[in-house]
């Protein structure tokens, strides 16, 4: 076989096997650990932005994350069946705990300086 | 720019345009937006101050809502001058089921979607005592349990195929049995049974599946009697339909024989090259977040149009690798694997539920469920990183690796290499990582599969050349990202 080249992007998003089942890609390992950190609301953003709707998700999606999610491959059973995280339920979470997010949210843009400034910032480094 | 209908692939177009400075009008038919998210989901699911909350947050962008006004015609709407058009107007036609009986009893008799929008508005507090509810998806499922909260003492659904075929996901299945409704499975629809139009009961043929010579699976009649359950009120939930009759078809956007628009499956451009699709009214229904998926693709595209460039040409997501170590066997990040089960999300009680179907269902984990079940992850973004040239072949990552994931060995062809790795690896769904070229001629190779991200290779290596580090995938999403700066702006937007 061939070295594997590790600088496309899809070889290690394959790995995280939540976000690649993902329509939208939502960064979900990342927000998980943010909401182990006691930073909802930082949780809420992060699903925010692929997601858009991270309390209506949280109680209504489809999950298709879960029946991807390696615990339910892995995790050793001590009587019970292997299950995956419950990861749509920890989305919940962030919104439900997340307290006020006024500030976070982007401008209303009164001039489109102002947007692209967010945006940009918002983005991660570009390789 | 336009959005057609004011559901999930609209606003997540509306939300990634306007805070970029677009200026977006969202066109829908009814008082409040959210479309399906509003209109079908029960509130013991889905209470509305959440909805309120994150339409808000996309309305506080900028966004002009114009409420109570469905487009009639796209003909007419072409000629405003819009930049863009963005239809998202889901596939808002329940099927119905044509047979004897429909018609005399149809007062009696409804069609699921716009029955749940009719509980949802209020325009219906109740329902029949026994109630059938006909078909096996996750809309079955919200009919079923509505049912139960109006009055429906004896609800049961009824299903064509078998359990485990229902489109239903298997979480919702449980939630209804879980509330006391009996599914019923390979019983297909025969008649409505009525006394001059008074719903009695329905008629059912018994079946079971049989694979046919071509693999596919066929549902045959048992030979058995019919089957007649008891109702006064059916609703059909057996599944949902587009409808584009506001679409003229000399407005030049082209539909396929199943009657969805023909797509660039990419772009989610229609033959109309400034009309754009997404959410159930691309490709046919599917669920909330393959259309919040949608509606960025075609923000993406919209945005590159209107800055006058190729749509075609998409940049790849762009990647952060940072690395995790702290210290000699310290990561930033919790890397003890816990072997606790998964934990259940508290109800509140039925006796308060089945009462009230505004009351939710689920309590959501409260803040010590939460931390546990977060501990569950296993972090599959802290990613195995190697050096090849750091490597000095101790194979002591390969002794410490709980789950047999490393090998070095001679190189092969994939399916000879999966079989002699220190552990076979079974799952071809999962990749391997290989390094070719150590000073031995062998190559490192890593079945993905089921590394549990623990760490320890990183730890044991003596020579740093496996390090964990932290993947971050940023989606392109509209704006300069997504944007080469090849092309000239064609307008700058208000």
């Amino acid at each position: 076989m061939q070295s594997t080249d590790i600088r496309q992007p899809d070889y290690f998003h394959k790995v995280v096997d939540c976000q690649w089942a993902c329509p939208a890609h939502t960064p979900v390992p990342e927000y998980i650990r943010l909401i182990a950190a006691g930073r909802p609301a930082d949780a809420y953003m992060v699903n925010w932005k692929s997601n858009v709707f991270p309390g209506v998700l949280g109680r209504t999606c489809d999950r298709p994350c879960e029946p991807a999610c390696r615990r339910g491959r892995v995790e050793e059973t001590a009587g019970h069946t292997p299950e995956p995280v419950a990861i749509c339920r920890l989305k919940r979470v962030a919104a439900d705990t997340k307290g006020d997010v006024s500030t976070l949210m982007p401008p209303p843009p009164k001039s489109s300086a102002t947007a692209s400034a967010w945006s940009a910032s918002a983005r991660v480094r570009r390789r | 720019m336009v959005c057609v209908g004011a559901g999930p692939a609209s606003l997540t177009v509306a939300r990634d345009l306007a805070a970029l400075g677009y200026e977006v009008i969202v066109y829908d038919g009814e008082a409040k937006a959210g479309g399906f998210i509003r209109t079908q989901i029960p509130r013991f699911r889905l209470p509305e101050s959440v909805i309120d909350e994150e339409v808000g947050y996309i309305m506080n962008l900028g966004v002009e809502f114009r409420s109570g006004q469905r487009i009639e015609s796209m003909r007419e709407l072409l000629t405003q001058g819009h930049d863009a058009i963005f239809v998202g107007c889901g596939a808002p036609r329940g099927r119905d089921l044509d047979i004897p009986g429909r018609v005399e009893a149809a007062a009696h008799i409804h069609i699921g979607i716009d029955w749940l929008a009719s509980v949802s508005f209020g325009h219906i507090h109740q329902v029949g005592r026994r109630v059938i509810v006909l078909g096996g998806g996750n809309t079955a499922m919200d009919c079923c349990r509505s049912a139960r909260r109006m009055g429906g003492e004896s609800v049961t659904v009824v299903v064509r195929s078998g359990f485990d075929e229902m489109k239903a996901s298997p979480w919702e299945k449980e939630d209804a049995q879980h509330e006391g409704i009996p599914i019923r499975n390979y019983l297909v629809p025969v008649a409505f049974i009525h006394i001059e139009g008074q719903l009695c009961a329905m008629q059912f043929q018994k079946v079971r599946p049989e694979i046919d010579a071509n693999g596919r699976r066929q549902l045959l009649p048992t030979g058995e009697p019919d089957v007649e359950i008891d109702c006064d009120e059916v609703l059909i939930a057996v599944g949902q339909e587009n409808a584009f009759p506001w679409i003229e078809r000399e407005t030049g956007i082209e539909f396929d024989r199943w009657g969805l628009p023909k797509l660039d499956p990419k772009t989610h451009q229609s033959t109309v090259p400034k009309v754009f699709f997404g959410g159930d009214a691309a490709f046919g229904p599917k669920n909330i977040i393959w259309a919040v998926a949608h509606g960025h693709e075609a923000a993406v595209s919209i945005d590159k149009m209107l800055n006058g460039e190729d749509i075609q040409d998409r940049p790849l997501p762009a990647t952060v690798m940072i690395s995790q170590k702290m210290g000699i066997h310290e990561w930033s990040y919790g890397n003890d694997i816990t072997n606790a089960a998964r934990n259940k999300v508290p109800w509140a009680p039925a006796a308060l539920t089945l009462n009230n179907i505004k009351v939710e269902v689920e309590l959501g984990f409260d803040h010590d469920l939460a931390m546990k079940e977060a501990e569950r992850c296993l972090n599959c973004d802290v990613q195995t990183v190697f050096t090849l040239d750091k490597c000095i072949e101790c194979d002591a990552c390969v002794d410490i690796c709980p789950m047999d994931c490393i090998s070095f060995v001679a190189n092969g062809e994939e399916a000879d290499l999966r079989q002699r790795l220190t552990a076979p690896a079974l799952n071809l769904t999962q990749d391997l990582y290989v390094a070719d070229g150590l000073k031995t001629n062998r190559a490192m190779v890593k079945d993905e599969d089921l590394c549990l991200h623990c760490g320890l290779c990183a730890e044991r290596c003596p020579t740093g050349a496996w390090d964990m580090q932290k993947f971050l995938l940023e989606m392109t999403h509209a704006g300069p990202g997504c944007r080469s700066g090849a092309g000239l702006p064609l307008k700058v937007a208000a």
